[in-house]
């Protein structure tokens, strides 16, 4: 894709425990917040897409309720059950249809209000893994984790210190809940122990929040400053957890493949120049670094070790801090195209990295990343 | 935080258990269990489209067929994968209270077919639990045909 479709604006709320308001005005306030910053008026808009998820919202259709707070009143509005980065693909095909110009995407979710671990099971195989109560997410991810270690040779130290990296990154994100200034792996290896070999400080912590992405047509973001180019974007779905290898992110492979094909991506190490990956674990960062391409398969931790993905390597990844520095589902996916496109227009602040051009933001769903989509940002 | 003091509740129910699921895993899942409790066996489907093998047995296939045959696999299994935990953990399950011995979960791969069951490993420290292991499923004395008697897994002396 060449210049087709921008994003033009974007918003986050500072994610929190609970941020003590309801989920209406928490979704008004990031709305607001994005669509002033791209100077528009919600009259200006033409298509809205949410991204939330009703189990966890509580109540069926739960973007009923969102039609006022998201600006969607008499326009045309859908939803994904998904991430919001998958919001942001409903958008940019509206948008590529030719009959819309201005999107506005919101991803949103309060842990406060719906609690625990129950969402992921009832993620599950209905007829007998919800019975046996065995899988959840985290018990899912720490198999996940074992498969991935014993494949790579990756050891839980490893792994501790991508959580340490995430955590020292989100100390410089003022959105951030949880970050832990000079971090390291020993500190979270004695965190508290969940299913080995993952510790609470390799989790991404859900909490409160929502964050807003304006997009525009090639016509519309000609009159922006700084718009930031969705290049190209590949989306893939994988089988049922028990269905398939664990050990790699095949389907986080194939989004890679089709969006780099794309965007004319033949040698991300060298072309990317940062990443935002959305890591629900620790694990997945490094994982993730082999199906994107940035270093062969099995070399995640080796191309950790070599300080490639720091703040000041050569491939930042979560100069944000990433998930593990906030989870509000449904937001954090779109959180990672926001960063990367704050990074390109350098307006990071304090996470910054310098001379970023084109950036891949990665965005998941479900039980041990089942559905992945991988996006590539650039500007002028 | 006022506005959580309005929250009210109104009498009414949704009452899940009035619903009619459909589930041809149910089916499935019968024979399977009757195989392990008449024949102390395990029967797992196959898709003619791919031959690929489920156990648990599965009405659908990824290939889009209809796995509609019935093949017998072994009840010795690799270790794929594996966690421990136990009442340490978040919302984990319990382990044994008294002795504190955490519980392994493992993801394992029956002999002849080609997913993974989640399992209980007994017998072994969660230290010497690796990928790539021997295990056989530990039968209950009496086998109950259900999913319990899946439930423990112990290691296979080779």
């Amino acid at each position: 894709m060449d210049k087709e479709v921008a994003i033009i604006a974007y918003a986050q709320l500072p994610y929190e425990a609970d941020n003590n308001m309801s989920r209406e005005v928490m979704v008004l306030k990031a709305t607001r917040a994005a669509i002033e910053a791209a100077g528009l008026k919600r009259e200006d808009l033409d298509t809205v897409i949410t991204a939330n998820n009703d189990y966890n919202d509580g109540r069926t259709i739960s973007n009923m309720r969102l039609v006022e707070p998201a600006g969607s009143w008499h326009k045309n509005e859908s939803k994904v059950e998904m991430d919001g980065t998958f919001g942001v693909l409903y958008a940019l095909t509206r948008i590529l249809s030719g009959d819309h110009d201005i999107a506005l995407v919101v991803g949103e979710s309060q842990a406060s209000v719906y609690g625990g671990i129950l969402p992921g099971i009832m993620m599950l195989d209905p007829t007998f893994d919800r019975q046996r109560w065995l899988l959840n997410e985290v018990s899912a991810a720490a198999l996940q984790a074992s498969a991935y270690m014993a494949a790579a040779g990756v050891s839980a130290e490893q792994i501790a210190a991508v959580a340490a990296k995430n955590l020292d990154n989100a100390a410089l994100n003022p959105f951030a809940l949880r970050s832990l200034k000079g971090a390291d792996a020993k500190k979270v290896l004695a965190s508290r122990p969940l299913y080995s070999p993952i510790t609470e400080l390799m989790t991404a912590p859900r909490c409160d929040g929502a964050c807003a992405v304006v997009m525009a047509s090639a016509k519309a973001a000609a009159k922006v400053e700084k718009p930031v180019w969705i290049k190209g974007v590949g989306f893939s779905h994988d089988s049922y957890v028990t269905e398939r290898s664990l050990d790699s992110m095949g389907s986080l492979k194939l989004a890679a493949d089709a969006c780099y094909r794309q965007a004319g991506i033949e040698d991300p190490a060298s072309q990317i120049d940062l990443a935002e990956v959305h890591e629900c674990f620790a694990h997945e960062e490094l994982m993730a670094y082999e199906a994107l391409g940035f270093c062969e398969p099995l070399q995640g931790g080796v191309f950790f070790d070599s300080g490639a993905t720091r703040l000041d390597g050569k491939l930042p990844v979560n100069a944000s801090g990433g998930a593990l520095g906030a989870n509000a589902e449904y937001a954090t996916g779109l959180a990672r195209i926001i960063e990367a496109a704050m990074q390109i227009r350098g307006d990071a602040g304090r996470h910054q990295v310098k001379g970023v051009k084109t950036a891949v933001a990665h965005g998941q769903t479900g039980i041990c990343a089942q559905e992945n989509i991988v996006y590539v940002l650039g500007g002028e | 935080m006022e506005y959580k003091n309005e929250t009210i509740a109104i009498e009414g129910s949704w009452n899940l258990a009035s619903w009619e699921w459909k589930f041809e895993s149910i089916a499935l899942i019968r024979k399977t269990f009757e195989a392990m409790k008449n024949e102390r066996k395990l029967m797992a489907n196959k898709c003619p489209g791919c031959g690929r093998v489920y156990f648990l047995p599965k009405p659908y296939c990824l290939c889009l067929s209809i796995p509609d045959e019935w093949v017998e696999i072994k009840d010795t299994a690799t270790v794929t994968t594996y966690t421990f935990t136990g009442a340490w953990a978040y919302e984990g399950i319990a382990d044994d209270e008294v002795s504190g011995t955490p519980q392994i979960f493992a993801g394992v791969v029956f002999d002849g077919s080609d997913t993974k069951t989640v399992t209980m490993l007994e017998g072994i420290e969660p230290e010497k639990v690796h990928v790539g292991m021997r295990v056989k499923l530990k039968w209950p004395e009496e086998v109950a045909g259900g999913l319990t008697d899946l439930a423990h897994c112990v290691p296979l002396e080779e």
